[in-house]
């Protein structure tokens, strides 16, 4: 049952770690994509603006 | 002196011509003479233009739209510079990487080109980190017109003997020497000989009329020079707009303690490029941003469509602002261009009124020129909103592929481009023409690379090194 128990919490934490570990990554790589928004309206050009302008 | 007989110079040995009145011809000329070396300057214009002169500027162009070369070159005394827009600034170290010469050979001319150009001598050319990837730097102004400048002195010069009106027309030589020159002046028809040639009619006319030569020599010039290829310009091009917080502006650079502050008024840009690390990994030429400024208020529409785009940057950091002074600022770039081959001057059927072929000009944009200033823009734009500096809107057709118009730029490069072999460039570091002994080329047709920067203060630098070299070689 123990052995059962602390399986499942290793099991548990590992699952949690991995975006942990790896969000840097992500982040890095889509960085542009993830803080910045590039937004059409009606206006003739290409906004670049950050996600929490609007 | 001016030479109104050309006979008094028929078949006489001189050290150096000069074909061509323009910064670079009168900086050589100008250089000699301080060496006490004689030279001869044949200008085929005359002391302002006419009418007349444009007819042979006339060029046809394939490829993308490319401003009217008619009007964007003078043939007159003193060349371009008649027109010209005063802006200097070097080309980077980086930009000598490919190049037979490296930047501190030409530091060398520095103190000489700056007394030229008239250059405040204790101003100095910075290149200041801005950001991560962008740098700050700047342009001086000069306000030389070199027809105006020079004309008194070369009149009075003993050493300097100036033909107005006199058009080239053909080198004659044999194993890999030129012997003589064929020119004409009032209908008549001239040889001059002389120890040194030197072509310097500008980023156009040295490509066509040493293809004219090579066409009417074909035992003199090699057939792999590849003359007239490596065509390139500075296409100048409105980016975007955006709106500056000056308060958050002036914050950023006391933030990256940045030394060279900026001067907000209508006068001045601020100039902006990318460093040699962003260059590398986004595998892009460089350009150098120009960002203008013009004080706005709340009622402008540039402030109503931000307010609209981007409700919250203003709610959250305009109007919390105690101070609040807004500029609208315009975007433009002068873009670098990647050598390429296929962008080449070549000689067309149509002919100018002195019979020789007028120029075609092959000139095509490529999508990695639309791609740097994309790249580099946002790198702006990304600044301004880390910081609440701003916000930046862009031009559609950096996120397209929609042609594009350029607007000015007119810095006519590359053609007789610089180099160590035949395979890819048509003269040495010493811009002799490759396997000929005494013909020499001097101006921007050398430029092997073009930098985003403005080329002059490079050429002059160029000219002077020139004259330096000839004033120590012996045939």
């Amino acid at each position: 049952m123990k052995k059962n128990k602390r399986k499942f919490i290793k099991t548990l934490f590992s699952i949690f770690a991995i975006p942990i570990i790896f969000k840097p990554f992500i982040a890095n790589k889509n960085y542009f994509q993830n803080k910045f928004k590039i937004y059409k309206k009606k206006y003739s050009k290409i906004w670049i603006l950050d996600l929490n302008d609007n | 002196m001016i030479i109104e007989n050309l006979n008094d110079l028929n078949n006489k040995d001189h050290f150096a011509i000069i074909i061509g009145s323009g910064p670079a011809g009168i900086t050589t000329a100008l250089e000699l003479e301080s060496k006490k070396i004689k030279s001869i300057i044949l200008e085929a214009g005359d002391i302002t233009q006419n009418e007349s002169s444009m007819k042979f500027l006339k060029a046809r162009v394939s490829g993308d739209s490319y401003s009217d070369l008619s009007t964007s070159r003078l043939r007159q005394f003193g060349g371009a510079s008649g027109h010209w827009g005063g802006n200097c600034n070097p080309l980077s170290k980086v930009n000598f990487n490919d190049w037979p010469v490296n930047n501190d050979d030409l530091d060398n001319y520095d103190y000489k080109a700056r007394k030229i150009l008239n250059l405040n001598h204790k101003k100095k050319f910075y290149l200041e980190k801005f950001s991560e990837n962008l740098n700050l730097y700047n342009l001086m102004w000069s306000n030389v017109r070199f027809g105006e400048k020079y004309l008194n002195h070369i009149k009075k010069s003993r050493n300097i003997f100036l033909s107005l009106n006199t058009n080239f027309l053909n080198f004659i030589g044999d194993n890999k020497s030129i012997k003589s020159l064929i020119c004409s002046k009032n209908n008549n028809t001239y040889k001059l000989k002389s120890k040194f040639y030197i072509l310097s009619c500008g980023g156009i006319e040295n490509s066509r009329l040493l293809l004219l030569s090579k066409s009417k020599n074909k035992n003199l010039f090699n057939p792999r020079l590849p003359i007239g290829n490596y065509y390139m310009d500075h296409p100048y091009h409105n980016v975007g707009t955006g709106l500056l917080i000056y308060e958050k502006f002036i914050e950023y650079f006391n933030k990256k303690k940045i030394y060279n502050k900026p001067l907000l008024t209508c006068q001045n840009d601020i100039n902006i490029s990318a460093n040699n690390n962003f260059l590398l990994k986004k595998k892009i030429p460089n350009g150098g941003l120009y960002v203008s400024f013009k004080n706005i208020n709340e009622s402008n529409d540039l402030f109503k469509q931000v307010r609209c785009v981007a409700p919250k940057f203003i709610k959250n950091i305009y109007e919390k602002l105690k101070v609040k002074k807004t500029y609208k600022i315009n975007l433009g770039i002068l873009q670098e261009q990647v050598p390429n081959f296929d962008n080449k001057i070549i000689l067309d059927y149509k002919k100018d009124p002195s019979n020789v072929p007028l120029p075609i000009i092959h000139w095509k944009k490529s999508n990695s020129e639309r791609n740097s200033a994309k790249l580099i823009s946002e790198e702006l734009s990304k600044i301004f909103i880390d910081n609440d500096i701003g916000r930046i809107s862009l031009n559609e057709y950096l996120y397209n592929n929609n042609d594009y118009d350029v607007i000015a730029g007119n810095h006519q490069l590359g053609g007789t481009r610089i180099g160590h072999n035949i395979s890819d460039s048509v003269v040495d570091k010493n811009l002799k023409v490759h396997n000929i002994k005494n013909l020499f080329i001097n101006g921007s047709s050398i430029f092997r690379t073009g930098g985003h920067t403005h080329p002059t203060f490079t050429i002059i630098k160029f000219a002077l090194r020139l004259a330096d070299h000839l004033s120590k070689t012996s045939v």
